[in-house]
């Protein structure tokens, strides 16, 4: 019990920074967007055909999700070091794994935020027909964020405590969450083709593994990461 | 007793061994070994790039076993085993990048294929250059050693997905050994174990000469902390 209250009062803290700053996902926001933008001309997506135009849009979308989500987690953790909120975390008797949930908890839910706002402006831009494909295209995009903020998390974590910032999350990030983008892609693209989520296998269930296995070493080597 | 032993520290018969071991390899690569019929002289690459794939990936093992015993136990030995598993890991990752590539020309006509367990490998390469980095970024060791340790056991994660990975994405690797290989020609597979030796043994010889580099740096880490120390008290 005293654990969840824990939990919330770090969440609802967290939440209410964020809604009176906007310090993470605004950058993430504005960079997934300019990704969508650049893309569409990078690859001259008006004069494809719809099939050429489906097999492009996947892989756009999962670049601009990952490195937003990068973005975001990295601003959020340095943030928390800048203003030596991490070390009042630290000091607080709070369980280190039960801290590493919150993280990632967090990370999930800028993600969904970040998620939100850009699949709906991938539909317009790109003139896609989602169908009946939304609930699969839900499914993949939870389990791909929570493997890709477990990662972030912990990742993040070292590059806060050697002061660096995206770059650098980004080369560790980025080849470790490679089965994940891939699985990412290869759903989505599946569910754009209008096929169920079951005809990906074995994709949604690589992005479900990743997720467990990536949240489970990350809450196993968090206390290690943050160690003085 | 004395002469032998200082001789055995010199790191002498390592080398002897070591040099014996890479005539061994040159010989059995390119002029024991038969010539393939289908692909060709370009074939006896494979007597270099399995051993490597295979060392390498045991050198990613080792630097996973050692960040775990490093964040268990503390201890500087277990550091410098995860140190230079991790370069050495990098190093053997590198030669089947490159080796790879040049058979892959000759039997599919182009340099990089998006091969799966050579992507893979690459992927695993980039974890691992990112534990160097994280090392070489860190200003203290012990925080170095640390971190470097998470990384290299979230490497090493990829090592079943690069093992598996034929299987995932459908790929056309070759598959030499087991199910749903061709198996090798007698006078192959004798090249192909002296090449397996061979590399192994200059991992080896590789692994001694690092992890004493790796001793003397911690030396001078250790001397450098008492002169400041003392420096300090004056």
């Amino acid at each position: 019990m005293r654990a969840w209250r824990q939990v919330v009062a770090i969440l609802v803290a967290d939440a209410r920074r964020e809604a009176r700053t906007g310090e993470a996902l605004m950058p993430m926001l504005v960079f997934a967007l300019v990704v969508l933008v650049v893309s569409g001309f990078a690859f001259d997506l008006p004069a494809l055909l719809a099939d050429q135009r489906r097999r492009l849009v996947p892989g756009i979308l999962w670049i601009a999700i990952a490195f937003a989500m990068l973005v975001g987690q990295a601003r959020h953790l340095l943030a928390d070091r800048d203003e030596d909120r991490a070390s009042g975390l630290l000091c607080a008797p709070i369980d280190r794994t039960l801290l590493f949930g919150v993280k990632w908890l967090e990370g999930i839910l800028l993600g969904i935020a970040l998620q939100v706002v850009l699949i709906p402006l991938a539909v317009v831009f790109f003139d896609l027909d989602l169908g009946g494909a939304w609930l699969g295209l839900a499914a993949i995009l939870l389990a791909c964020t929570a493997a890709l903020s477990a990662l972030g998390t912990l990742l993040g974590s070292v590059v806060a405590r050697l002061g660096r910032g995206e770059a650098l999350l980004a080369i560790l990030v980025l080849p470790a969450a490679a089965p994940v983008l891939i699985a990412g892609v290869k759903t989505t693209a599946v569910l754009l083709a209008g096929e169920p989520l079951a005809s990906a296998a074995p994709w949604p269930a690589v992005a479900l593994g990743t997720a467990v296995i990536y949240a489970a070493v990350g809450a196993l080597l968090f206390e290690s990461v943050l160690m003085e | 007793m004395n002469e032998s032993s200082s001789w055995w520290k010199t790191g002498a018969p390592l080398g002897v061994a070591f040099a014996a071991g890479g005539a061994a390899l040159v010989w059995a690569a390119m002029w024991y070994a038969p010539t393939e019929r289908t692909m060709g002289d370009v074939q006896r690459i494979f007597y270099m790039h399995v051993p490597a794939a295979m060392n390498g990936a045991l050198a990613f093992l080792v630097a996973a076993v050692a960040g775990i015993g490093y964040l268990v136990r503390r201890s500087e030995r277990w550091d410098r085993v995860g140190r230079t598993a991790v370069e050495l890991g990098t190093l053997w990752a590198t030669i089947v990048l490159v080796t790879g590539p040049i058979w892959a020309r000759s039997a599919w006509g182009a340099w990089w294929t998006w091969e799966p367990r050579l992507t893979t490998t690459l992927i695993a390469w980039l974890i691992f250059l990112g534990a160097i980095l994280v090392r070489r970024i860190a200003g203290d060791p012990e925080q170095a050693a640390r971190l470097a340790s998470v990384i290299a056991i979230i490497g090493a994660l990829d090592l079943p997905i690069v093992y598996k990975s034929v299987d995932w994405w459908r790929g056309n690797h070759p598959i030499v050994f087991g199910k749903g290989g061709g198996g090798l020609a007698p006078e192959m597979r004798t090249a192909f174990l002296v090449g397996a030796l061979a590399v192994t043994l200059t991992h080896v010889v590789l692994f001694r000469l690092r992890y004493r580099l790796a001793q003397a740096e911690d030396r001078i880490v250790a001397a450098e902390r008492l002169a400041d120390e003392r420096e300090g008290l004056r």
